[in-house]
């Protein structure tokens, strides 16, 4: 892939794998429970900000479109589901259609693009490898699943590809009717079913050979748990902490419903509120980290 | 020390009388490098099979093997997994995992290896096969020798006391198939593993063993020195005879009876020994008398069925063009071979030919109809067919019968017309009395044979063919060369593609070599194959100081024998 080569570049994806799985974890557990929609944009900004370094602008200008309908349509479901609220625009076929519904809709939208995000910054970060080691750790059969679909999907195309120039090389393009080419589709799929169960058979004579199923498993790995992970770990967790309390106590909490009430500020609601926008923007914050290091070690 | 110990093996399938291995005695001592051969269904891949547990066949098993002095059937199965080490013939299907790096260790993870002792041993194996450029890449990505390769590093990460491998080089080119022999025989030489190995093509592996157990029949003939076996062989007419390599084949063929000790295994050993051989010997009227082996068949029309002219294909992502300016006339009547090494685009100029790629440049006929748009190739019945590299992707049905039957659905005929046509082809593609087995029960050469006849139901004029010897034994190929040559001379043109030198320069009518995205050379086999120095004949490269126009064996011998 293209982007691999930005990634790798990253001083974030040098992070062990199992730091940086727990990070998406809490980050969408951060992410999908906030009320707050200023939180709720950082998180998006420090996405975005991070999208823009891995992927580029023109995949994200592509992603924003999606994300845009998608927040207009939640919010128009939501207007017309649900009639909660007390300031009323107007009404529809006797039924109130309100400001509070139209935002929370709003909020609800972006939180879903949000979360997108964040997915989409997973699967760019945590590539196969990583993907198998950090399930391969504790369920190592799981890990060996996704490797060997990995490998058997790219065969499973070559093989349709071999199949289709062999029927096209019998004369079978020809067939113009509806009915005769879903047919042939038909033919070359049962060809590529039963030459890969046939097939598989030697896969699975090679792995008992190589001692498949004596036991448990181990999982080869090529990471280490290095002090900077540890320092990444604990920094993370107690951004965590704190993120959380900003959003899960009823103080800290903005109310969309009857009315939008947002939350008194004071000390306790800027530390954190504060350690959320530090737990969002963590991973940035490192890279600045490690820039200016490097910066300094080269001097 | 013997580290294998056979004793009164026999094996028979379930449900049959016949014992596919019977009353085996033999050992193979530790160090030794052993080669297994016989003719097709001598039961080779059965015995090998039987010294790995984990991978034996059902059936009625007597008599004993004892590894290591411990029966085979009391080793662990933790011992049995990383002590003896099994690689087969097909590296595709033998690839688990989607990294390099993790099909290495996945033997490893089985054993359940801590972490740091699986980073070594795949560290010290990367070394020593040289793989440490591929170790990030992707499996799906690697060329098939690469495959195997690979598969035979992740077996040796698991430091095996012996090594089994059945026909691992059937499925390679000549080239890549070389370099695994080599690494095999390194292997042995430089770790001292024991390896018992399978083969049908000898040419190269002959001179690179240390003995060789030929089985005919479920029972063992030989089990000698290679040169002894050699000689055992002299004036018999055995079936192994073909697939010995070349200087052998001339040397045996002319009865030597010089000793076994000067008896030739590779070219310049042979070069020598053929130079003593006709010390004292006057040769002149050599190449009258070969051209005299070219027999005319009576298909020499001037009408072109396939003009390519200036061809030009290239894959988008890459900037490098495949094919490039390339050209290439067949005429009706002949038989065309293109060689060339892997990667020269023989395959992709076939894929041209019927369309499944648009060519970017150029002009093509086929057939006499030009051709401008995809839908334009002639293909199908009595046009032009394409005999893929693996028959199986055109295996629909489940019987051999119906096999057949499937090629003419869609074709307007009689069904009972249809089913007397197949019944016909059977006959003539040696599968009677077969009609009711799945093709998938066949044997690879068999299902070649199917394929190939399920194409010629279609009555074609012309006949592609990507590799159609690749994975044959040598009496299969012949048989199959044979077969080609008759229908060639029925009038079908035939344009294969391949890698089989020999084969090639005893069959053909007119052969080219793909290079550089071109048709080069293109000339009658006789002509082409002596004016080539190094991409010819094992044979013609052994005579060619006393007769350049000799390309096979068979001529070598002919010619000597009535000096």
């Amino acid at each position: 892939m293209v982007l691999c080569g930005k990634i790798n570049k990253l001083h974030w994806s040098k992070l062990h794998p199992g730091v940086m799985f727990v990070y998406f974890v809490m980050t969408l557990i951060l992410t999908m429970c906030v009320t707050s929609p200023i939180l709720l944009l950082a998180s998006f900004l420090s996405a975005t900000i991070m999208e823009f370094m891995v992927g580029g602008g023109k995949r994200y200008v592509q992603q924003l479109r999606g994300m845009v309908v998608i927040m207009l349509m939640v919010s128009l479901g939501n207007v017309l589901l649900s009639h909660n609220g007390i300031h009323v625009l107007f009404y529809v076929n006797d039924q109130a259609i309100t400001a509070e519904a139209f935002w929370y809709g709003l909020f609800f939208g972006g939180m879903i693009s949000t979360a997108y995000l964040w997915f989409d910054l997973f699967q760019l970060f945590c590539d196969s490898e990583k993907l198998i080691y950090i399930f391969g750790k504790t369920m190592p059969t799981l890990g060996l699943l996704i490797s060997m679909s990995l490998h058997y999907i790219p065969t499973l195309h070559r093989r349709l590809a071999i199949i289709r120039d062999a029927q096209r090389g019998m004369g079978r393009d020809e067939n113009r009717s509806f009915m005769e080419r879903a047919k042939q589709y038909g033919k070359e799929f049962s060809i590529l079913i039963s030459w890969s169960l046939e097939n598989a058979i030697d896969t699975s004579d090679a792995m008992t050979a190589r001692g498949y199923g004596l036991g448990r498993r181990s999982c080869f790995h090529t990471y280490r748990f290095r002090g900077r992970d540890g320092f990444y770990l604990v920094a993370m967790c107690i951004a965590f902490v704190l993120g959380a309390i900003g959003i899960f106590s009823f103080a800290y909490r903005v109310y969309y419903y009857p009315a939008i009430v947002f939350p008194k500020v004071n000390g306790y609601l800027m530390i954190f509120y504060g350690c959320y926008v530090v737990f969002v923007c963590l991973p940035l914050i490192w890279e600045g980290i490690g820039v200016f290091y490097e910066h300094i070690r080269s001097k | 020390m013997n580290i294998l110990e056979v004793n009164k093996l026999s094996f028979s399938y379930p449900g049959s009388d016949v014992k596919a291995l019977s009353d085996l005695n033999f050992q193979v001592n530790r160090g030794d490098f052993v080669l297994l051969c016989g003719p097709s269904g001598c039961g080779k891949s059965t015995l090998l099979r039987q010294m790995k547990p984990a991978m034996t066949p059902y059936g009625v098993m007597e008599g004993e093997i004892f590894f290591q002095g411990k029966m085979l059937q009391r080793l662990s199965a933790r011992e049995q997994a990383s002590q003896i080490g099994y690689v087969g013939q097909n590296p595709e299907d033998q690839i688990v995992t989607n990294k390099v790096w993790h099909e290495m260790a996945f033997g490893l993870e089985n054993l359940g290896l801590p972490n740091d002792v699986m980073m070594r041993r795949i560290a010290e194996v990367s070394q020593f096969f040289g793989i440490q450029q591929w170790f990030d890449k992707d499996t799906s990505s690697l060329s098939g020798g690469e495959k195997q390769l690979l598969n035979l590093a992740s077996i040796m990460a698991m430091q095996p006391e012996l090594l089994l491998l059945d026909e691992p080089t059937s499925q390679l080119d000549p080239i890549a198939a070389s370099e695994f022999l080599h690494m095999l025989s390194r292997i042995n030489r430089e770790l001292g593993t024991t390896i018992i190995i399978c083969e049908h093509h000898l040419e190269e592996i002959f001179g690179l063993v240390h003995r060789v157990l030929m089985l005919e029949k479920g029972s063992v003939s030989f089990f000698d020195e290679p040169r002894q076996v050699a000689h055992q062989l002299c004036g018999g007419n055995n079936a192994l005879y073909e697939g010995l390599p070349s200087a052998l084949r001339v040397s045996v063929g002319l009865g030597d009876e010089a000793g076994v000790e000067t008896l030739p295994l590779t070219v310049g050993e042979g070069r020598a020994w053929l130079d003593e051989y006709l010390a004292g010997k006057t040769v002149s009227g050599a190449d009258e008398k070969a051209a005299g082996f070219d027999e005319q068949n009576g298909f020499h029309k001037s009408k072109y069925v396939i003009r390519g002219k200036h061809l030009s294909f290239g894959y988008e992502e890459s900037n490098k063009r495949i094919l490039q300016d390339c050209s290439i006339n067949v005429k009706e009547g002949e038989w065309f071979c293109l060689l060339g090494g892997n990667g020269t685009g023989k395959s992709t100029l076939l894929k041209v030919l019927c369309q499944s790629l648009r060519h970017q440049d150029g002009s093509l006929e086929i057939l006499g109809s030009k051709v401008r748009k995809e839908k334009d190739v002639p293909l199908g019945y009595e046009k032009m067919v394409l005999l893929p590299q693996n028959p199986k992707a055109l295996f629909t049905e489940i019987t051999v019968q119906e096999e057949l039957e499937e090629a003419l659905a869609g074709i307007r005929l009689e069904e009972s017309h249809s089913k007397d046509l197949a019944q016909e082809m059977m006959a003539q593609i040696g599968l009677q009395g077969m009609e009711k087995q799945h093709p998938y029960d066949l044997s690879g050469g068999q299902q070649q044979m199917l394929a190939l006849g399920k194409l010629l139901l279609l009555k074609p004029r012309v006949l592609l063919m990507d590799e159609p010897t690749k994975g044959l034994d040598p009496e299969r190929k012949n048989a199959l060369g044979e077969f080609l040559q008759e229908l060639c001379g029925s009038g079908v043109t035939i344009l294969m593609v391949s890698h089989d030198v020999e084969f090639c320069a005893r069959f053909a009518s007119q052969c080219g070599m793909l290079f550089s995205g071109r048709v080069i050379g293109v000339d009658n086999r006789r002509s082409f194959f002596a004016g080539n120095q190094y991409f010819t004949t094992a044979a013609n490269r052994m005579a060619r100081r006393h007769f350049p126009e000799a390309i096979t064996c068979h001529e070598v011998v002919d010619i000597c024998k009535d000096l």
